[in-house]
């Protein structure tokens, strides 16, 4: 069966996260909260990327297991440039250890959480600039991932997941999806998913089976694009009480942050980490 | 001797003895036993032996660069290669226990536990290998106590936390119970008729202590920011804890036992080679799902751990029977092989070899073909012999 490999430091498997850094990003999501969207984006990643760094952490004296290469590129910024968005130490690296990831973040923040003052990495900078060259971040990933590939034949396959809030600006990215779809270890193909984030209050699309009832051509392109969801995804979402069935795709449209941040979680958890 | 070259010939020379002679020995020493004879034995103040030590005094934090939790690990090097030979199994307890790591870590990694008491004295799985062997001849009441524990991959220092669980489970469950005492919160628990509300509090109540414990042994000064993230979630691990009482009546030895079990580790019991009871009741399919665990987080256990999780068993243990404690991937494997025999034979007893090192092997070819899911395994067997038997059972300490 697809998609049963064992998460090792041997064995380990790669997230990589396709960010939309284009101008529409500065406008505000779709809440009371008032922010903009790449702001809570930012926030839910920098979440996101320390709750991998925890999940691996083993104790004080083993610390972070290599379980993970993670990478983070961002696109539409500086006049369309598309390439790492991690800063400080880890500036222009496009596939790092989560070890790394967890020394170097580019600053700690200290918040109140809970009634105590915790400390928080920040790894990525909220950033609104420009077009959204969606083909060329998906050519981008296609580079990292096939030498990757081709490295780990036994690893768990790849996920990599596209966030943004518009059309693409540099052309149809379906080509590009595919061949990222086409790349695969012996436990399966790479998976491609996508969450579009709203500004608006539409009903949103979560985990559809077909494109019967989505609303534009946009919608529909990037149903496509999207891969069906692994089985230990689906159970994961159905303990969720989310809807989805093992025909269910990666893929939600006008999604408030709060669903983008739930299935950030549960497209991360992995099944077999030894 | 009127011809000295004659002494060559004498049978202490031959290689039958010279093989035999050391085994026997060693035999002997592991049948003897401390008696009960001349009363019951003092319980030490503080076993020597103990997985933990104490945490480092204010005074000299400043020099300390790690934790102090440090597993012992036997230097198997010293200890030469017994070669198998055939023996009998003499009358008694005998006791088995593996302990394996996931194929592809070393056995620091495994996060798996195991502790025994007898008559109040500790042993436990830091002080050995892979494998363990004791046996007992039972001459007077006496009292046996086994846990098991199997710590959560993804939770902190749940290696340390299922030694500590394993460690006080078998210490706690040598008090014996008296009528002016409370006794002590798990020995209330493990002696509970059935799951109460109170039996729950009970259980809480032993598992903070427990955590202070742990908590007390972690050092939380100047830790990564990961580190401490980490280590605020906790540590988790599922328990399982047996206790065997034996008494001599006028005929003949009388056990009865007691379990207490959170988690998906289970409790077997054979007799004349089918299972009489297992412990907890479970299906194959449901080894998969997220087991209950028991967690160095008070909070975490008050708001996870309640009545229905908490599973109590009792039974009698007669000369012939078989007992078997396992972790989960072993467990689920277990119930997977009797659920597909009619016949209801257990496993264990018609495929399980008797050899240590068969069973070793054993357990790693399930593993490595897929017949039994890549995890760490803990497989205790007690087996209550009676009179000889013949087996292929290398003599080890």
């Amino acid at each position: 069966m697809a998609y049963e490999a064992e998460i090792s430091r041997n064995n380990p498997t790669c997230f990589l996260f396709l960010i939309d850094q284009s101008g529409s990003m500065s406008d505000p999501v779709g809440d009371e909260s008032g922010r903009r969207k790449a702001d809570a984006l930012a926030d839910a990643l920098n979440r996101l990327l320390m709750d991998l760094c925890i999940r691996c952490t083993k104790d004080a004296r083993e610390g972070v297991r290599d379980y993970y290469e993670i990478g983070v590129i961002g696109y539409g910024a500086q006049g369309g440039i598309v390439g790492s968005a991690l800063g400080g130490a880890l500036s222009g690296r496009e596939l790092v250890r989560v070890s790394e990831l967890a020394a170097s973040p580019l600053r700690l923040e200290v918040r109140r959480d809970q009634e105590r003052e915790r400390r928080f990495p920040v790894w990525v900078e909220p950033v609104a600039d420009n077009g959204t060259p969606m083909c060329e971040a998906l050519r981008r990933a296609h580079a990292i991932l096939a030498p990757w590939v081709a490295a780990h034949p036994r690893s768990f396959p790849p996920i990599v997941i596209n966030i943004t809030d518009g059309q693409p600006t540099d052309g149809d990215p379906e080509n590009e999806a595919n061949a990222i779809r086409q790349l695969a270890t012996q436990d399966g193909q790479v998976l491609l998913f996508n969450l579009h984030i709203s500004e608006t209050k539409a009903q949103p699309c979560l985990y559809p089976e077909d494109d019967t009832h989505l609303p534009d051509d946009h919608a529909r392109l990037l149903f496509r694009m999207s891969s069906i969801l692994p089985p230990h995804i689906v159970s994961l979402a159905q303990n969720e009480n989310l809807p989805v069935t093992h025909q269910s795709r990666g893929f939600v449209f006008n999604a408030p942050m709060t669903e983008v941040v739930r299935f950030l979680n549960i497209g991360t958890r992995p099944k077999n980490l030894r | 001797m009127p011809y000295p070259w004659l002494r060559l010939f004498h049978w202490r020379y031959t290689p039958l003895f010279a093989r035999y002679y050391p085994l026997k020995i060693k035999q002997l020493r592991q049948c003897r036993l401390p008696s009960d004879e001349n009363g019951p034995r003092p319980r030490p103040a503080e076993n020597p032996s103990s997985p933990l030590r104490p945490a480092v005094p204010a005074s000299d934090k400043a020099t300390v660069r790690a934790p102090q939790l440090q597993l012992r690990q036997p230097d198997r090097q010293k200890l030469p290669e017994p070669p198998a030979v055939r023996t009998w199994l003499k009358k008694g307890w005998h006791l088995e226990i593996y302990r394996l790591p996931k194929l592809g870590n070393q056995l620091h990694e495994c996060e798996d536990a195991w502790a025994y008491a007898c008559n109040h004295v500790v042993d436990h799985c830091s002080n050995y290998g892979i494998d363990h062997r004791r046996v007992w001849n039972w001459k007077s009441t006496g009292r046996l106590s086994i846990a098991i524990s199997d710590g959560a991959s993804d939770s902190y220092a749940s290696a340390e936390w299922a030694q500590l669980l394993t460690y006080h489970a078998v210490q706690d469950a040598q008090e014996r119970p008296d009528a002016n005492l409370a006794g002590n919160d798990l020995l209330s628990v493990l002696t509970a008729n059935s799951v109460s509300r109170l039996v729950r509090d009970k259980l809480l109540q032993w598992l903070d202590q427990q955590a202070e414990s742990w908590r007390s042994h972690q050092h939380w000064d100047n830790l990564p920011w990961f580190v401490e993230a980490k280590a605020e979630q906790g540590a988790h691990a599922t328990l399982l804890v047996a206790v065997f009482v034996l008494s001599q009546t006028h005929d003949h030895p009388v056990c009865t036992y007691r379990v207490l079990t959170i988690g998906d580790n289970c409790f077997f019991h054979f007799r004349g080679g089918k299972q009489l009871r297992m412990i907890p009741q479970m299906l194959a399919d449901e080894f998969s799902c997220s087991p209950a665990l028991v967690s160095t987080n008070c909070d975490y256990n008050r708001r996870h751990i309640n009545e229905e999780l908490i599973h109590l068993g009792h039974g009698e243990f007669r000369p012939g029977d078989e007992i078997c404690l396992a972790t989960d991937a072993l467990s689920a494997w277990i119930v997977q092989k009797l659920h597909g025999t009619s016949a209801h034979r257990h496993p264990v007893t018609t495929v399980f070899p008797d050899s240590s090192e068969e069973i070793v092997t054993f357990l790693n070819n399930l593993r490595s073909q897929s017949q039994m899911k890549n995890d760490d395994v803990t497989f205790v067997r007690l087996r209550w012999q009676q009179g000889k038997q013949w087996s292929l059972l290398p003599m080890k300490a």
